[in-house]
C-alpha cells in the first residue's frame, strides 16, 4: 500500500534538558505517503522528537535525514522550502489575524515579493497575493472553513482553532506534516472530521503525516505504522497490529499507569 | 463606499479647510495633530503591529528634524520634500541600528534599547554642535517651506503641506499592513516560533518594522520641527514626548493606521480642553495644575483602556457606529 | 592610581543607590511578572510626602510612619484595581499600564504636595572620612549600610517567613503554588507594599541627596540596565548590577567625558546594558527562559 522509500531518517537521536533525558538513540525511519504515528505516556518525548524533526531543539548526538540529505540540526529557517509543516500541541495561531491570514500565512516562505513592491502593488506583489488567495480557499472549502473567514481566529471555538492551524500547515503544500496532537480536547465528532481530513490531506496533497496522539483508538484506525516512546526511548515500532499485541507496550502503558485504552484496546 | 468617504474626507481637508479656518485652528490643532498623527501611525507599525515596544520614538524624530535641517542647510538647490525623504531615511538607519538587539531580547528587555536611543540621541544632538550648525542657543530656524516654487510659510500653508505628507505616508501604511509585510509583522508580534517554523524571516522583519517605523518618526519629527514649532531644538524631542506616542497608539488604537489619529486628535485636544474647562468652571488658569490635571487623566485612561477596551477609541467608534447603523435600519423610513 | 580608586569608590557608591531603587523592581518582577515602571513614581511620591509631611512640623518618627502606611495602601490600591483586572495579560500590556500608572502617581504627587523643589535632611552629615587615600562621604556610607539592611531583611523574609517562602513558590511556579492553596492576589499585594517601602527608603535617600523634585522618577529609570545586568529576578543581580553601573558611569565620565564633551553619564548605562544585553540575554544571575514548543 505505502511507497517503500523513506522519507525521514532518525539515527541515534540524544536530547536532555539539564539532566533530563528526554530522548535517548531514538531511531525512526519513516517511509513516503505513511501516516506514522508515536505513541506514548505524558513526557515520553514525543513532543521533544517533533521539535528536533522540525529543527526548534538542537540534538546532542544523531543525524536527521530527510529527503535524502543529512543534517546534524535542521535549519528552522530553511523547513517550509524544505517541505516540512507542522502543528503544535498547544495552539500557535496568529491570534490577533483573521482566519484567512492565518492561513495564507502558512505560505509565508514562498512569498517573492518585498516590502516596495507590496507598497507600490506592482505585478509580483500582486500575484503572491492572488496566489495566496486562491489557494487559502481552497483549504478553506477543504477544511469548511469558508463561512469563518474573516472572523479572528481567536474569537473561533478551540475544535476549530485546530482546523486552522491544520490548515495554516496544509496550504504550503509540504511533504512531511508534522502533527502534533492535533486531536486533543476534542469531541468524539470533531476528531471523527479531523480524522477525515488528515487521510484526505494525505491523498489529495501526497503528504506523508507523522502523528502525535493519545486516543490510541484513532491511531490504530489511521496509521500505518506506530512508533512507541518510554521515557525517551523507542520501544517498538511497526503496523498497527503488532503493535497491540507487543508485550513491552502493554506493559509500559500499564507500568506508568497512563493510559489504560490501550490496554483496553489490546484486549 | 469606504473609499469614497475617505476621499471625500481628504478632498474636505485639503479644499475647505484651508479656506475656513482660522490660525489657532492650524497652529495649535491641526498642524501638530498632523505631525503626532504621523509618529503614531509610525510607533504603531512597530509597537501595534509587529510588537515591538519602544519608548524612543521622540529620538526618532530629533533624528529627522535635524537632518532635514542640514540636508538643506549643506546641500544647495535640495528640493525640500528631498530633504523630507533623506531624513526620513537618516532616521531609519539609527533605527536600524537600535533594532539590532531585537535580534536577542523580547518584550520590555527592548525597552532598553530605545531608553538607550532617546537618551544618546538627545544627548548627541545636544553635545556636538555641527548638528545645530554651531549655533549658540542651540535654538534654529526652521527654512523656508517651499515647493516647486509655492510657498507653504503661512499658518494654513504648512498645514496643508503637513497634509499632504501625512495623507501619503498614512497609504502607504495602510498598503504594507494589508500585505504580506504586514502579515509577517503580526506573526512576529503573536507566535514567534509559529512564524519562525512556516518561514517568516524574524529578524529581517523586525528590522523593516524598525527601519520603516523610524522613517516615519523622523518625517514626523521634520513635520513637528518645521511646520509646526517652526523651530529645531534638540530639548523638545523628550521621553516624555515618546511617551505620549505611546499613549496616542494604547487610547487611540494598537494594530490600527486609523488608531493613531484617533489617539493623535484625543492627546492634542485634550490639554485644550482642560485650560478651558478650568479657565470657564473654577476661574483658574494655573497652566500648572491643568497639566498635572492631564497627566493624572492620561494615565487613568491608559489603565482604564487596557482594562476595558484594549483596542481603544478605534474599536469604541466602530462599535458605536455598527449600532447607529443598526438603530437606524430599525426606523422605518419617513414617508415623503 | 589613588585618583582611580577615588572615581571607583564613589562611582561604587552611587551604584548603591540604583541597587537600592532596582530591588523594589525585582520584589514585583520576581512575584508577578510585570516590570513596574511606575517604581520611579512611588519613590518620588514617598519623597515628596515624607518631606512635606515633616514641612508641616510633624515629627520625623510619625512623618515615616505616616508615609510607610500610605506606600503599603499605594502598594495594595494598585494591586487591587490596576493589576488584578489585568491579570493574565501580555507583558507589555502590563508594562504600559504600569506606565499610565507612573503618570497617575506623579500627577497626584505634585498636585498634592506642589511642584516645587524640596530639600531633605535626614540629619545624617555629607562630610568626607578619610580611609587611607580615599574619602568617602559619611552620607554615602550609611547609605550602603541602610541598602545593605534592606537586602538582608528582605534575604530572611523570603528565607524564614511563611509569607516569603509563598513568594518563592509563586515566583518558582505560578500554577503549583495556586494548586497547594496559595492565594496569588495576596501575594502581589504583598509585594507591592513591600515595593512602597522600598520605594520609601530609596526615596528618602536619593531626596536627601538631590532634592525632592519631579526628575527623581526620571533617574530612577538607571535601574532598568541595572536590572538588565543583573537580571530581573535576582536580589543579588539587583546589587551587584548597581554598583557595576555607578562604578562604569562615574569611571566613563571622568576617563571619556572629557573627550566627548561631557554628560555622558545621561546615557552610558543604557548603551553598557545594551551591549551585554547582546551578550548575556538573562543577565548575571537571572535564569535563562527556555522555549518550549
Ligand atoms: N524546553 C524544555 N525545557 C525543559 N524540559 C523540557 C523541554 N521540553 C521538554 N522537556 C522535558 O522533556 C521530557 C519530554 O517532554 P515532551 O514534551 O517531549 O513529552 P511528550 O511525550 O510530548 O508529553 P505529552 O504527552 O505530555 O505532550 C519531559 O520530561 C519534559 O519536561
Ligand atoms: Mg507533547
Amino acid at each position: 500500500m505505502s511507497a517503500e522509500r523513506a522519507l525521514l531518517e532518525l539515527r541515534g537521536i540524544e536530547l536532555s534538558f539539564g539532566g533530563v533525558r528526554a530522548l535517548s538513540s531514538v531511531d525512526l525511519t519513516v517511509r513516503e505517503g505513511d501516516i506514522h504515528a508515536i505513541i506514548g505516556p505524558n513526557g515520553a518525548g514525543k513532543s521533544s522528537l517533533l521539535n528536533v524533526i522540525s529543527g526548534l531543539y538542537r540534538p546532542l548526538a544523531g543525524t536527521i535525514a530527510f529527503a535524502g540529505k543529512d543534517y546534524t540540526h535542521v535549519p528552522v529557517s530553511a523547513l517550509a522550502h524544505l517541505g516540512i509543516a507542522r502543528t503544535f500541541q498547544n495552539l500557535a495561531l496568529f491570534a490577533g489575524m483573521s482566519v484567512r491570514d492565518n492561513i495564507v500565512m502558512g505560505r509565508a516562505a514562498f512569498a517573492r515579493s518585498n516590502f516596495a513592491e507590496n507598497v507600490l502593488g506592482l505585478p509580483r506583489s500582486r500575484s503572491d497575493e492572488r496566489e495566496s488567495a486562491r489557494r487559502a480557499e481552497e483549504i478553506m472549502d477543504f477544511l469548511g472553513l469558508h463561512a469563518k473567514g474573516d472572523r479572528k481566529v481567536a474569537t473561533l471555538p478551540y475544535g476549530l482553532q485546530k482546523r486552522v492551524e491544520l490548515g495554516r500547515a496544509l496550504i504550503a503544500g509540504p511533504r512531511l506534516l508534522l502533527l502534533d496532537e492535533p486531536m486533543a480536547g476534542m469531541t468524539a465528532g470533531e476528531k471523527l472530521e479531523m480524522c477525515r481530513f488528515i487521510v484526505e490531506a494525505k491523498a489529495e496533497f501526497h503528504t506523508t503525516v507523522v502523528l502525535i496522539e493519545h486516543d490510541i483508538g484513532v491511531v490504530m484506525d489511521l496509521s500505518d505504522r506506530v512508533a512507541v516512546l518510554d521515557y525517551g526511548r523507542k520501544i517498538a515500532d511497526g503496523p498497527p497490529d503488532l503493535i497491540r499485541a507487543d508485550q513491552k507496550v502493554i506493559d509500559a502503558y500499564i507500568g506508568v499507569d497512563h493510559d489504560e485504552r490501550l490496554v483496553e484496546a489490546a484486549v | 463606499m469606504r473609499f469614497w468617504l475617505v476621499a471625500a474626507l481628504l478632498a474636505v481637508a485639503l479644499l475647505v479647510v484651508p479656506r475656513v479656518g482660522n490660525t489657532y485652528l492650524f497652529d495649535a490643532i491641526l498642524t501638530p495633530f498632523l505631525a503626532l498623527s504621523l509618529a503614531g501611525v509610525g510607533l504603531n507599525l512597530l509597537t501595534g503591529y509587529a510588537g515591538q515596544i519602544s519608548v524612543g520614538s521622540a529620538a526618532f524624530m530629533a533624528i529627522g528634524a535635524f537632518a532635514a535641517y542640514n540636508f538643506n542647510l549643506r546641500v544647495p538647490h535640495l528640493p525640500l520634500l528631498a530633504s523630507f525623504a533623506l531624513a526620513g531615511l537618516t532616521a531609519a538607519a539609527v533605527g536600524i541600528v537600535f533594532g539590532l538587539p531585537s535580534l536577542r531580547l523580547k518584550g520590555f528587555y527592548l525597552l532598553v534599547s530605545t531608553l538607550a536611543a532617546q537618551y544618546f540621541v538627545q544627548w548627541a544632538l545636544t553635545n556636538f554642535h555641527w548638528f545645530a550648525n554651531d549655533d549658540p542657543s542651540g535654538v534654529i530656524t526652521a527654512p523656508q517651506l517651499a515647493v516647486a516654487g509655492i510657498d507653504f510659510s503661512s499658518s494654513a500653508g504648512r498645514y496643508v503641506l503637513s497634509l499632504a505628507v501625512v495623507a501619503t505616508l498614512t497609504f502607504v501604511a495602510l498598503r504594507l499592513v494589508h500585505s504580506q509585510t504586514g502579515r509577517n509583522w503580526m506573526a512576529v508580534r503573536d507566535k514567534d516560533l509559529a512564524a519562525a517554523v512556516i518561514g517568516v524571516p524574524i529578524f529581517r522583519s523586525k528590522l523593516l518594522a524598525f527601519a520603516i517605523s523610524s522613517f516615519y518618526c523622523g518625517v514626523a519629527g521634520v513635520l513637528w520641527a518645521f511646520a509646526y514649532l517652526r523651530t529645531v531644538e534638540s530639548d523638545g524631542f523628550t521621553l516624555d514626548l515618546s511617551f505620549r506616542i505611546l499613549f496616542i497608539i494604547i487610547i487611540g488604537g494598537l494594530a490600527s493606521v486609523r488608531g493613531a489619529f484617533f489617539g493623535a486628535a484625543f492627546i492634542v485636544v485634550l490639554p485644550l480642553l482642560l485650560s478651558r474647562i478650568g479657565a470657564s468652571f473654577f476661574g483658574t488658569t494655573d497652566s500648572g495644575i491643568a497639566e498635572l490635571v492631564e497627566m493624572i487623566l492620561i494615565g487613568v485612561l491608559i489603565i482604564a483602556f487596557l482594562i476595558a477596551e484594549p483596542a481603544g477609541l478605534v474599536s469604541l467608534w466602530d462599535r458605536g457606529r455598527r449600532r447607529l447603523a443598526r438603530l437606524l435600519s430599525f426606523v422605518p423610513a419617513p414617508q415623503s | 592610581m589613588s585618583f582611580f580608586v577615588d572615581v571607583l569608590v564613589g562611582g561604587l557608591l552611587s551604584g548603591v543607590m540604583y541597587s537600592l531603587v532596582a530591588l523594589g523592581f525585582v520584589l514585583i518582577y520576581k512575584t508577578s511578572g510585570v516590570l513596574n515602571f511606575a517604581q520611579g513614581a512611588m519613590v518620588l511620591f514617598a519623597a515628596l510626602t515624607f518631606v512635606s509631611l515633616t514641612e508641616h512640623k510633624l515629627p520625623f518618627a510619625v512623618s515615616l510612619l505616616v508615609t510607610l502606611a500610605i506606600m503599603v495602601a499605594l502598594g495594595w490600591l494598585i494591586e487591587r484595581f490596576v493589576l488584578k483586572p489585568l491579570v493574565n495579560q501580555s507583558s507589555i500590556t502590563l508594562f504600559m499600564a504600569t506606565l499610565g500608572l507612573s503618570y497617575v502617581i506623579e500627577g497626584a504627587a505634585q498636585l498634592l504636595w506642589g511642584t516645587e523643589v524640596h530639600g531633605l535632611d535626614l540629619g545624617i552629615p555629607d562630610t568626607p572620612m578619610q580611609f587611607g587615600s580615599v574619602a568617602i562621604s559619611e552620607f554615602d556610607l550609611v547609605a550602603a549600610l541602610i541598602a545593605a539592611t534592606m537586602v538582608a531583611a528582605l534575604t530572611l523574609f523570603f528565607r524564614t517567613t511563611r509569607t516569603g517562602l509563598a513568594f518563592r513558590a509563586v515566583a518558582d511556579d505560578q500554577l503549583a503554588a495556586i494548586a497547594v492553596g496559595l492565594r496569588l492576589s495576596h501575594v502581589w499585594a504583598i509585594a507591592w507594599a513591600l515595593a512602597g517601602v522600598v520605594a520609601l527608603v530609596a526615596g528618602l535617600l536619593w531626596g536627601a541627596r538631590l532634592g525632592v523634585q519631579f526628575s527623581l522618577s526620571t533617574v530612577v529609570l538607571k535601574a532598568l540596565p541595572v536590572l538588565v545586568l543583573g537580571g530581573f529576578d535576582s536580589i543579588a543581580g539587583a546589587i551587584v548590577g548597581g554598583l557595576l553601573i555607578g562604578a562604569i558611569e562615574k569611571s566613563a565620565e571622568v576617563y571619556i567625558g572629557p573627550f566627548v564633551g561631557g554628560g555622558t553619564e545621561g546615557w552610558i548605562a543604557y548603551v553598557v546594558a545594551l551591549g551585554f544585553l547582546l551578550v548575556r540575554p538573562a543577565g548575571l544571575f537571572g535564569q535563562r527562559e527556555l522555549v518550549r514548543a
